[in-house]
């Protein structure tokens, strides 16, 4: 019988999306390169197609820009390009000696950690890493880059209980998208969004921007930015005053509702959130009337809200929307802001072995605040190796010349493991090559649904390309760890991450099935998840719109709206909000060497609504400075009528290297921490645009 | 779209119908033969130029070659003129119905010339309720359709079929009724409410005068006539044709039929230059005619009033001025006892500052043209006439979009190639056989089946696009779906664009795609890959007099 020629393998979508769609590549079994790669057309989420990332992901794979072999870097730290290459084991060696050093001479809290999203599988993410670093006794790193606040305020509030995703949407009347560009960011969610309105359904937009979101919907509300939880308690305020809040399911299923209504929720009059938000009163007053009387009502929010200094209590507000009419009676309404509370429920205990750690008691460095412990001349021990993958530190952390100030630092010795050439490489003592998706295995766990995925490997590595995974096995093997568990296979770290008795979602799931599907879906309709018969998962099982987590760092225990901006932050000279959202056609600073994507967004651009641009003589085109007391970064202005006064929106994590002076808007902001969580506040920075 | 616009992407999309001079709904028909309709099909042609199976034969094709396949380097043209010759074959209708006739005027009309021109005028302004009457000087109606197109090309039961059709509507004719002056007609004005005059160019351009004088040199047109009608089928052992056109291939193919030994056509431009059919010259070949370029005619040398030879000379475009001039000392001498000369015609009559209800039609309009320009100026006159006697214009523009269609086409039918025509075999090839022997139903539909559709009209709503590039993915054109990064239509409904200057530009998401109808190809994979429904497909009726 003649062989086929052509082989499908199943992948997973590795990247940093709550669609965490399912693809399938075909190789060329007789060179062993995959020739095509597509949308699962069989996954109910990814319904076959990908999105304008995805589907060059080849490109990425075969890319001119990869690193291939192992680098050191010969001249100095900071300069484009001047490295050597040298044979793993070189490298290897080098490393390992620094660490024994350091740690000899300063203690393994002087060896830090730095990795993020570049890929999420799980293994990848934090599998084989964390048992290394465990081993090590290494500082820990507070990944709480993204959604720190987001996800704080929804365990303070629910418990770790996630909403019904987004498959559930077209069963719904009236779906809000709360600060969140879908059409960019979570594409999959359109056709959902589509059938819902063939149904009938309303869709509303609520983001300070215009967006192609927006204008996809129905009805597009722009609040000034860090207001959300004003119009939020506005709409409670209305609900209640029309007394249509569902007082039975506040009764049984939250606490402190009572109060909360009572002395709370009255000073949020439609006056008091008109002002705050600069939204009229009749659109906050049908906003409320239409949401409550909906039937299903679903609200999307998304991890936007949670960049501000107010952010975690503002997705708090929000996702207590649905508590107030009752729509978590249905199992297809309520909020979702994600499901990685649950999805990412594994055994960390056997995953991670942080038996490893013995007696050892690790500090830990906020990631968000790398630049304040690179540069803290007090920190001791002070951090002398940083290793750097899955992320690009020097674009993606807030308040970035501080953080490349400490990058520049001689006396550090600095491991970047990545894919490409990245902006940090250029600090970096030793660059490693990693690998894609397509050259190792890997599960999968989504935050925008329920269905896990298994990703399997599909090609060769390229060059001396190593998966995560393998760089930490080599890792320990160098360093002389005896333990088993650094030799333990892919498969087996997965198949012990599928356990039905510690994650409910497990139940049906196997390793067998999703090899054979590449995907299966989690079990949703586990009795465990009916929170509505077992109540939720906090101390009292009810949702706390009374919470003493808030009471306890100070937020008080209720709902409230605070204002992101303290009056002395308001300053004339820096009069405008700048926002920097994901963009079109980057996943964070992933896919930037893809040609076609870097193409369509070669220059670093500026939303600027008209009335700001005509006061500074600022035409379409124009290069502008942004700049304030913290620093300054380029960008050509986009002049938009519909953008509102007083706020820009520029690009997230825009490569440096590609902007005029080197840095993104990251340039503009502070290492401060959010509310809650002890996340970033990448957009709450005020600053100055001015023609160039 | 509001109307100026759907004009121009009427045009810029179906450029084969607007190739064609009488304003064919050629996707319309095509779209019926696929569809196993040859009813419709002929139908559509018969309202648009009136003469299916003559025009499916020696239609001198226009459309071919604005066909949106060979124009846009996709392979050849779609075989528009051959399908409408199967339109006619299988086509069932006994009685071929006039469209959108109006009610019975007591306008009075006459025609003088019954050829292409007069009859398409006469069936026009039938179906704007006049009464037409058509005088034509010879035995019989039909022009250069009897008198010059050779049998093996258009048989001569085709001819009478499609003009009595023309005539069942109800027009009145006088045979054997010649015009020859002005005068004449001025007073035929006087007794009709209008006359048009469509009497063609039957004067032939001559050489000098010892070209004219001798018995053995003659008119390519009369050749024909007298071999076709009278049946005086003398011909020389070693004939010259000299000419490039149409008539020239007819007469070398025509002599060779007739026994001629040796058939050498001379022109005086190059193979490029030659107004002909495709594959004529290769069928003449093939017959064992020559074709000799870049020649003229020089002298006759003659002996005793026959013909011994002639001389021509070769030729050449000047570096100058681009004319055509001799090449000195080039002249040469071909035996040959038999000259047809196939060099044009004129008007036969001049007429000057005519009365206000005298129209002209066809190629005495045009000068010597083609059937199908003769056939669209004379529509247009008839829309003339009806203005000029009724004070208001029958016919407005206007298009009609049909939404919940389907194309039922797939994209590997743009790889379907060219169904050949089959030809009679060489040695059967007879003074009448038709050499052309015609699509069968199989190869009909094949053939209909590579038209894109034109007239389907592929579009992306911009606000319901999320850029995920799978359309990008499928194009199998290049630049079928355009990134621009604006677009804007002008007052007169076209549509300019602006292409994304990469590194240069806002980029794609502050831009957007646009579909070029002038490059899609109407395949569907868009609209089958987008995921949002962003991609909408409707169907665009042109309206026209006949529709």
């Amino acid at each position: 019988m003649r062989q086929p020629k052509f082989k499908n393998i199943n992948v997973t979508c590795p990247h940093d999306c709550p669609d965490t769609c399912s693809l399938v590549v075909t190789v060329d079994k007789t060179t062993g390169k995959a020739i095509k790669l597509k949308g699962n057309d069989k996954h109910p989420i990814t319904k076959g197609f990908l999105c304008n990332k995805v589907n060059h992901y080849l490109d990425l794979v075969y890319n001119k820009n990869r690193v291939m072999y192992p680098h050191v870097r010969i001249g100095p730290k900071g300069q484009k390009g001047k490295f050597k290459r040298v044979s793993w084991d070189y490298a290897l060696k080098l490393i390992v000696k620094n660490l024994n050093e350091n740690i000899k001479k300063y203690g393994p809290d002087s060896i830090q950690p730095y990795s993020y999203s570049g890929t999420l599988g799980m293994l990848g993410y934090w599998g084989m890493s964390e048992r290394f670093w465990n081993k090590v006794g290494a500082a820990r790193l507070g990944r709480t880059i993204c959604i720190a606040a987001a996800s704080t305020a929804g365990i303070y509030t629910y418990g770790a209980a996630c909403g019904p995703a987004i498959d559930e949407v077209p069963k719904n009347d009236y779906i809000i998208l709360w600060g969140t560009n879908v059409a960019s960011t979570h594409v999959h969610m359109v056709p959902f969004l589509e059938e819902a309105k063939k149904n009938g359904a309303k869709v509303v937009c609520i983001d300070p921007r215009e967006t192609r979101t927006s204008i996809m919907s129905d009805w597009h509300l722009q609040p000034k930015p860090g207001t959300d939880s004003a119009l939020a308690l506005g709409m409670m305020n209305e609900i209640v005053k029309n007394n249509l809040h569902d007082k039975s399911f506040l009764k049984k299923h939250t606490s402190g509702s009572e109060d909360f209504i009572k002395n709370e929720l009255p000073k949020y009059t439609l006056s008091y959130v008109s002002k705050i938000t600069g939204l009229k009163q009749a659109d906050i007053k049908k906003l409320a009337n239409e949401y409550s009387k909906a039937k299903r009502s679903y609200i999307r929010p998304n991890y936007g809200l949670n960049r501000h200094r107010n952010g975690g209590m503002m997705t708090r507000t929000i996702m207590l929307l649905p508590a107030i009419t009752g729509a978590w009676k249905y199992k297809e309404s309520g909020c979702f802001v994600g499901s990685i509370e649950e999805m990412w429920n594994v055994d960390l205990k056997k995953l991670q072995r942080p038996d490893l750690l013995k007696d050892k008691k690790p500090r830990s460095i906020n990631m968000v605040q790398i630049g304040n412990a690179l540069n803290d001349k007090k920190l001791n021990p002070p951090i002398k190796h940083l290793f750097v993958w899955n992320s690009d530190v020097a674009n993606c952390t807030p308040d970035s010349s501080n953080v490349r100030k400490g990058l520049k630092r001689k006396d550090i010795f600095t491991v970047v493991h990545d894919t490409f050439w990245t902006d940090s490489c250029m600090y970096a003592d030793v660059v490693l090559p990693a690998d894609t998706q397509l050259e190792h295995t890997d599960l999968h766990a989504p935050y925008g649904h329920y269905y896990f995925s298994l990703t399997e490997q599909a090609i060769k590595p390229l060059g001396e390309s190593k998966s995560n995974q393998d760089l930490f096995r080599e890792l320990a093997k160098y360093m002389g760890y005896k333990e088993k568990c650094f030799k333990e296979s892919d498969e087996s770290m997965i198949k012990n991450m599928i356990d039905s008795k510690h994650n409910p979602l497990f139940k049906g799931v196997t390793y067998e099935k999703l090899k054979k599907n590449g995907w299966v879906k989690g079990d949703v309709n586990n009795p465990r998840r009916n929170y509505l018969k077992k109540g939720w998962p906090t101390k009292d099982k009810k949702i706390q719109i009374y919470s003493e987590d808030t009471k306890n760092i100070g937020l008080g225990a209720y709902p409230s709206y605070t204002e992101e901006f303290k009056k002395s932050e308001i300053k004339k000279k820096y009069p405008i909000q700048i926002l920097s959202p994901a963009t079109h056609q980057f996943i964070g600073n992933s896919f930037v060497p893809v040609e076609r994507l870097r193409k369509m967004a070669s220059r670093p651009t500026i939303e600027v609504s008209s009335v700001d641009a005509k006061k500074r003589k600022i035409k379409d085109g124009d290069l502008c400075k942004v700049f304030n007391d913290v620093g300054e970064t380029f960008a050509h202005a986009i002049i938009k009528d519909s953008m509102l006064e007083g706020v820009a929106s520029t690009q997230k994590q825009y490569r440096g290297s590609l902007v005029k002076n080197g840095l993104n808007a990251n340039a503009l902001n502070s290492q401060e921490l959010t509310d809650m969580g002890d996340g970033p506040i990448f957009y709450t920075v005020m600053a100055q645009i001015t023609k160039v | 779209m509001d109307k100026s616009e759907l004009r121009h992407w009427y045009d810029d999309s179906v450029p084969c119908r607007s190739a064609c001079p009488a304003d064919t709904d050629i996707p319309g028909y095509l779209e019926a033969i696929y569809h196993d309709d040859y009813e419709l099909a002929y139908n559509i042609n018969f309202n648009d130029n009136f003469f299916p199976e003559i025009l499916g034969r020696v239609c001198s094709r226009p459309c071919e070659k604005a066909c949106r396949h060979s124009a846009g380097n996709n392979g050849d043209s779609v075989s528009i003129c051959f399908s409408k010759r199967a339109a006619g074959k299988y086509s069932t209708t006994k009685k071929p119905r006039l469209r959108n006739t109006q009610k019975e005027t007591n306008k009075n009309i006459l025609i003088i010339g019954g050829g292409v021109a007069g009859l398409a005028a006469a069936a026009e302004l039938r179906r704007h309720g006049h009464k037409v009457t058509i005088y034509e000087k010879h035995k019989s109606l039909g022009g250069m359709l009897n008198q010059g197109i050779p049998v093996f090309r258009l048989p001569r039961q085709i001819i009478e079929k499609e003009i009595k059709q023309i005539i069942d509507l109800g027009i009145k004719i006088k045979l054997n009724t010649s015009i020859s002056n002005q005068n004449e007609i001025e007073q035929l004005a006087k007794q009709f409410d209008a006359v048009v005059c469509a009497m063609g160019t039957l004067k032939p351009n001559i050489l000098d005068t010892q070209f004219k004088k001798n018995l053995y040199v003659e008119d390519g047109l009369d050749f024909l006539l007298r071999v076709n009608e009278k049946n005086e089928k003398y011909v020389g052992k070693n004939v010259i044709v000299i000419g490039g056109g149409y008539t020239s291939m007819d007469c070398a193919r025509t002599a060779i039929r007739l026994g001629a030994k040796t058939v050498k056509t001379f022109y005086r431009r190059k193979e490029g230059d030659l107004e002909i059919l495709p594959g004529e010259l290769e069928e003449l070949v093939n017959e064992k005619g020559k074709m000799i370029f870049s020649a003229r005619p020089f002298n006759l040398v003659e002996n005793d009033g026959r013909l011994k030879y002639i001389e021509l000379v070769k030729t050449k475009t000047s570096n100058i001025n681009s004319k055509l001039i001799d090449i000195p000392n080039s002249k040469f001498k071909i035996k040959t006892d038999h000259i047809i000369l196939a060099i044009g015609q004129k008007q036969e009559i001049k007429i000057k500052n005519p009365s206000e209800n005298i129209f002209y039609a066809g190629d005495f309009k045009l000068g010597a043209s083609t059937l199908i320009n003769a056939i669209g100026d004379a529509k247009k006159t008839a829309a003339d006439v009806n203005k000029f006697l009724m004070k208001k214009n029958f016919y407005k523009e206007n298009y009609s979009i049909h939404k919940k269609v389907k194309t039922n086409r797939s994209l590997e039918k743009n790889y379907i190639p060219i169904t050949k025509m089959q030809l009679r075999d060489l040695s059967k090839r007879t003074f009448k056989a038709e050499v052309e022997l015609g699509f069968n139903k199989a190869e009909s539909k094949k053939e209909a089946s590579r038209c894109y559709l034109c007239h389907y009209k592929f579009e992306i709503n911009n606000n319901l696009c999320v850029l995920c590039d799978e359309c990008l993915m499928v194009r199998p054109v290049n630049e079928c779906i355009k990134e621009i990064s604006s677009k804007t239509t002008d007052s007169d409904g076209r549509v300019e664009f602006n292409k994304i200057d990469p590194g240069n530009s806002h980029g794609i998401y502050h831009g957007e795609l646009y579909i070029d109808p002038k490059v899609c190809v109407r395949c569907g994979e868009c609209e089958k890959a987008c995921p949002t429904g962003a991609i909408s497909l409707t169907k665009v009726s042109k309206i026209n007099a006949s529709t």
